[in-house]
């Protein structure tokens, strides 16, 4: 399965369309992350463990958009954006979308 | 006697959980249907595929604001409390989204449109959230271009 955020795939031409396909979660840190992002919050730095929570649910996001593009049949997602919703404090919101298609290799003149 | 009653109105509003799973159902079994009759290819790409001679192109939207029932937002504090992922707040923003795009799609048959193209999404946050939990609502704009 290729994934770009790319309208086209270097070197294929897109042959089919799938469709649209999409993928999402919300996922928290338990309580102890969020009384140490608190303090941190405090003297300033990175959040560590908010970033690994974004990181962990960009992750589980794009893996279910790359299982619906499966299910369509699709050999490749083009255009993948990312976008995420604030809907409780803690919480991260990560949701993926992008064009499932078919595609082959761009045969030479 | 007060804190009888203060756990009356608690209950009462966890109770309203039992609304909101059978809107969230009748919501599905809605979408499911008009998902079906809607034969529109949608991409986010810039161009139509298969590529069709455009003649003429408007921009359409579907907007959506959800909110999450009372019960859904309590069970979230717990999940808060350990970590992990949420499902059954998940599931209103995907419904959300779904419907946004549906609208979406909807006005673009109404166009006379073959195909939409360009479609993105955006989410925003409205309201007041009580304290530290509480999803307020959320608003999902779906934007993109129909052609035909």
């Amino acid at each position: 399965m290729i994934v770009v955020n790319t309208e086209t795939v270097p070197g294929h031409d897109i042959i089919g369309l799938k469709g649209l396909v999409q993928g999402s979660t919300i996922r928290a840190k338990h309580l102890g992350r969020d009384i140490g992002a608190g303090l941190k919050n405090l003297v300033g730095g990175e959040l560590t463990g908010y970033t690994e929570l974004l990181s962990e649910s960009r992750k589980q996001a794009t893996e279910r958009m790359i299982a619906e593009a499966e299910a369509l049949g699709a050999n490749a997602v083009v255009n993948v954006r990312f976008t995420t919703a604030s809907v409780a404090a803690g919480a991260a919101e990560m949701y993926a979308y992008g064009t499932a298609v078919t595609i082959s290799r761009t045969i030479a003149e | 006697m007060e804190a009888l009653l203060q756990l009356l109105i608690f209950g009462g509003l966890l109770s309203l959980g039992v609304f909101g799973f059978y809107r969230e159902r009748a919501h599905l079994a809605d979408l499911d249907e008009r998902e079906a009759a809607v034969q529109l290819p949608t991409s986010t790409l810039h161009a139509p595929i298969p590529a069709i001679v455009v003649t003429n192109a408007t921009m359409v939207t579907g907007n959506v604001v959800q909110a999450a029932d009372y019960l859904k937002t309590f069970l979230f504090t717990f999940v808060a409390l350990f970590g992990g992922e949420s499902q059954s707040l998940g599931r209103v923003l995907v419904r959300a989204r779904r419907e946004a795009l549906l609208r979406a799609q909807e006005e673009a048959i109404a166009f006379g449109a073959r195909a939409l193209v360009n479609v993105r999404f955006e989410t925003s946050t409205m309201g007041q959230k009580q304290g530290n939990r509480g999803i307020a609502a959320t608003e999902v704009v779906c934007h993109g271009t129909a052609v035909r």
